[in-house]
């Protein structure tokens, strides 16, 4: 593999997993076929097209924020036509992270109302020694300054070791589980290859 | 549905029968007088965009010396939207002839 395809490569990066496993030999071999002899390079035009496709074809297949928060929080089942990209997602190096990243965002954003009513309520007024109205009582808040301990800190690294090493645990069950809910096997193929309109008419031997 | 250029010009390429990628960039640059040249990029791009729409759809795939091929046919909505595009553009063509052919307005003939 020469400089010239190794950029090729490069910019095929933006395509989605899927895409490049289905389609990127193919766009090589066309864009080799395509490439001047006496070119060490692919043209800057020629580059930026090929990842721009890429990106456009990413973009495409995300799914729009609602779906994408009924699916990080709740393990929602995407709709058909996002389905490609939850493939992609499950299938990711970096789906335990994504995944209690997700599990620590939620339990926050469930939590921060509770945060609220605690600070109304006589033991959090107590402790803000005030039972003044909620502005007041935040910046009473942002004054009081916990001492930052090392045993703090190691417990809480320790805190998130542990907890990042139970979504490890978990993750593969979780893995499957999700190709499962959108018709896929664990390996990443469809349960049946309907060959879409530009999708390929068997299975790619990956 | 108006179509862009590089996407007539592909769906006219396959009208010669399934072609894959070079073949469909080699056709467009015969067709346009070597006007329009197709960059990879922009041709799986544009055949991402046809296939999504229903007008063209993988017919097969073989290996060629290492190289992998893919060859892309029209639709029948593809055949479609291919003539009623071409329709579009010969009423145009024709509009821009008989305005053309119109006797241009001299300078200063124009209304007082």
């Amino acid at each position: 593999m020469d400089h010239y395809e190794r950029q090729l490569r490069r910019a095929l990066r933006g395509y989605p997993p899927h895409d490049r496993q289905r389609h990127g030999e193919e766009i090589i071999a066309t864009a080799l076929d395509l490439r001047d002899p006496a070119a060490e390079e692919p043209s800057r035009g020629e580059w930026w097209a090929l990842l721009f496709a890429g990106l456009r074809a990413r973009l495409r297949e995300r799914p729009s924020l609602l779906w994408w928060l009924a699916y990080r929080s709740f393990g929602a089942r995407l709709p058909f036509r996002y389905r490609m990209w939850a493939r992609d997602e499950a299938l990711g190096r970096w789906f335990p992270l994504r995944q209690g990243l997700a599990v620590i965002g939620c339990s926050m954003l469930l939590l921060s109302p509770l945060a609220v009513l605690v600070l109304y309520s006589p033991v959090g007024s107590q402790v803000l020694q005030s039972g003044d109205p909620l502005p007041h009582a935040l910046a009473e808040l942002g004054q009081y300054q916990v001492p930052i301990e090392l045993t703090n800190v190691l417990e809480a690294l320790g805190f998130v070791a542990v907890f990042f090493s139970v979504q490890l645990a978990g993750a593969g069950r979780r893995r499957r589980e999700t190709l499962r809910k959108h018709e896929f096997h664990p390996d990443g193929t469809p349960f049946a290859w309907g060959g879409g309109a530009a999708g390929p008419t068997q299975p790619t031997p990956r | 549905m108006a179509l862009r250029e590089q996407s007539y010009l592909i769906l006219l390429a396959l009208t010669d029968g399934p072609l894959h990628g070079y073949a469909i960039v080699t056709a467009v640059r015969c067709i346009s007088d070597d006007r329009v040249r197709l960059a990879a990029g922009t041709l799986y791009g544009a055949l991402d965009r046809l296939g999504h729409d229903g007008l063209v759809t993988v017919s097969g795939e073989e290996v060629i010396n290492g190289r992998h091929r893919r060859y892309y046919q029209l639709t029948e909505a593809g055949h479609g939207v291919l003539a009623e595009e071409t329709e579009r553009l010969e009423r145009l063509a024709q509009t821009a002839r008989a305005r053309l052919r119109a006797p241009r307005p001299q300078p200063g003939m124009g209304a007082a």
